[in-house]
């Protein structure tokens, strides 16, 4: 019993892998991002395997913990990425006017 | 028991592999992202070491807190987007002799591992004998409140100590966003209650199993951050002197404790036996409080009045 | 090998990474993330090391607690420093590594 749940959590902690290399190549931003928060749901998967497989509870605690406070770098990283982008556009318009007065 | 094995070798490369690529990836928001799975990861290996303690505060104070405070350090560095290291030639020759250095370093290491003295005492045993009279069941807070009590009220001076430091340096306010989300508000005003509960039972918890001060108030701080990206609550300045007096306050109450004990038993923090789990419990509440304002002035606490929006200036 | 050993040689790696991360890179964020890996590894290796037997030790993981919070509380003095010091026109190390500014982090 004991040894599928390890599989299990081997087979997540695979994913994990994956998960790792779309976080390090991802094309975009984005991609890195929402890698990461791929890594908070399937950590919060392992941590309750763990929790059964160590037999300790309190790590179904830690899972808890995970959960909530998993998506927070996630919108702190996705409010900075959006404000940069208004920013941009604007500071690109504001640019494509000023070569358009030097032309 | 060959799973558990290949389990942790696979979690220990990944690890290694994450904080490679911290350290390398040619950008700085690539770094940052990667050094928040490093986090998660670490939380993990906390996990697999059967310390549930540190994975709480790994988890609360990762995810929270250290993620956010450096994507606004980004936001404040800018885009660069310059390379981690000049890779050129010259510059390979130059750190050679370090890098050199730092390997036969990791030689040494790696063979002090290899030998390693019996352990010539066993705190396990020393802290499970001392365990009925510190006043609560679980060994972690024991050690923390009890037997080392003066360490934490060190750290929480050091901890005030910092956030001193930063009013010093004092940050500019960045601009306010540019755009109200709409959608975060909705989630702060479910998950803050959530988060609040947490942080009570976790504080709660810690008396007889992995929990206490710590993890409440990272979780608390977690909170008030959240609410700060739902732009519910603004960034706090040095003037709002509640935030110093609340800071202050679970400091002085421990410090006040141990000044106590030492006048009546003649030993900084030794309590006695019948009134240990109380005191433990009052002095834990206090620092909850004032831990969690400490670490979210670390990420909330600005000095100077906001920075003009650069297109209103550049607008003629 | 228990995995209190392997997460040992896996704190010592990353202690001489981040050391080498300090003392090779150039951006002080950079320094700052190398800095926190350092502080994991010996952390790792602290816990590590104590229970290389397998039995969980209540010492050391209280003071790891301590280290990890006292530890952010490091960080973000050294990130307001560093962008103090970016805000006050000091380059963050991308070209001049040897400018009398950068000693202070």
């Amino acid at each position: 019993m004991i040894g599928s749940e390890l599989l299990l959590a081997l087979l997540l902690l695979v994913n994990l892998g994956a998960a790792l290399v779309r976080a390090a190549q991802g094309p975009t931003a984005a991609d890195r991002m929402l890698a990461a928060l791929l890594f908070g749901s399937t950590g919060v998967g392992i941590l309750v395997l763990l929790a059964v497989i160590q037999q300790t509870p309190a790590l179904i605690d830690v899972a808890l913990t995970l959960a909530l406070l998993a998506a927070i770098s996630g919108i702190a990283f996705a409010q900075r990425a959006w404000s940069q982008a208004v920013l941009g556009r604007r500071r690109g318009t504001a640019s494509k006017t000023e070569d358009g007065d030097a032309a | 028991m060959n799973a558990a094995l290949t389990f942790d070798t696979l979690l220990a490369l990944l690890l290694l592999w994450s904080a490679w690529q911290a350290l390398s990836t040619p950008k700085l928001d690539r770094a940052v992202i990667m050094f928040i799975v490093f986090g998660l990861l670490l939380t993990l290996v906390w996990s697999r070491l059967d310390a549930p303690d540190i994975a709480l505060a790994e988890a609360a104070l990762g995810a929270g807190l250290t993620g956010t405070l450096l994507l606004d350090a980004l936001a404040a560095f800018g885009q660069t987007g310059q390379p981690a290291g000049n890779t050129g030639f010259v510059t390979t020759i130059k750190r050679f002799p370090t890098i050199l250095v730092l390997l036969v370093l990791l030689a040494a290491l790696l063979a002090a591992l290899s030998k390693l003295p019996l352990q010539a005492v066993n705190l396990p045993a020393m802290v499970a004998q001392q365990m009925p009279d510190s006043g609560v069941s679980h060994p972690v807070t024991a050690v923390l409140l009890n037997f080392r009590g003066y360490d934490t009220l060190l750290e929480v001076a050091v901890l005030m100590l910092a956030l001193l430091g930063i009013l010093t340096v004092g940050l500019p306010v960045e601009r306010p966003l540019l755009s109200r989300n709409l959608l975060v508000p909705i989630l702060a005003r479910y998950a803050v209650p959530l988060m609040t509960l947490a942080a009570i039972y976790l504080l709660w918890a810690g008396s007889h199993r992995p929990g206490g001060a710590f993890q409440a108030a990272a979780m608390l701080a977690a909170g008030v951050v959240l609410l700060n990206l739902a732009q519910v609550q603004p960034r706090w300045i040095p003037g709002q002197h509640w935030i110093r007096q609340l800071i202050s306050a679970g400091f002085l109450l421990f410090l006040c404790i141990a000044a106590l004990l030492l006048m009546l038993n003649g030993g900084l923090l030794h309590y006695p036996p019948d009134q240990a789990g109380l005191l433990i419990l009052l002095i834990e509440s206090g620092l909850t409080v004032s831990l969690a304002i400490n670490l979210a002035a670390f990420y909330l606490l600005r000095s100077d009045r906001p920075e003009p929006l650069p297109n209103q200036e550049d607008e003629p | 090998m228990s995995s209190g050993l392997l997460f040992a040689v896996v704190g010592c790696l990353l202690f001489v990474m981040g050391l080498g991360g300090i003392i090779l890179l150039d951006h002080l964020l950079r320094r700052i993330l190398a800095f926190n890996l350092l502080g994991s590894g010996i952390f790792l290796v602290l816990v590590g090391l104590a229970q290389r037997n397998g039995r969980p030790d209540p010492v050391p993981q209280a003071m790891v607690l301590t280290g990890i919070v006292v530890s952010v509380a490091a960080t973000a003095l050294a990130l307001a420093l560093a962008r103090r010091h970016q805000a006050a026109g000091g380059n963050t190390g991308q070209t001049d590594r040897t400018s009398p500014e950068e000693r202070h982090d």
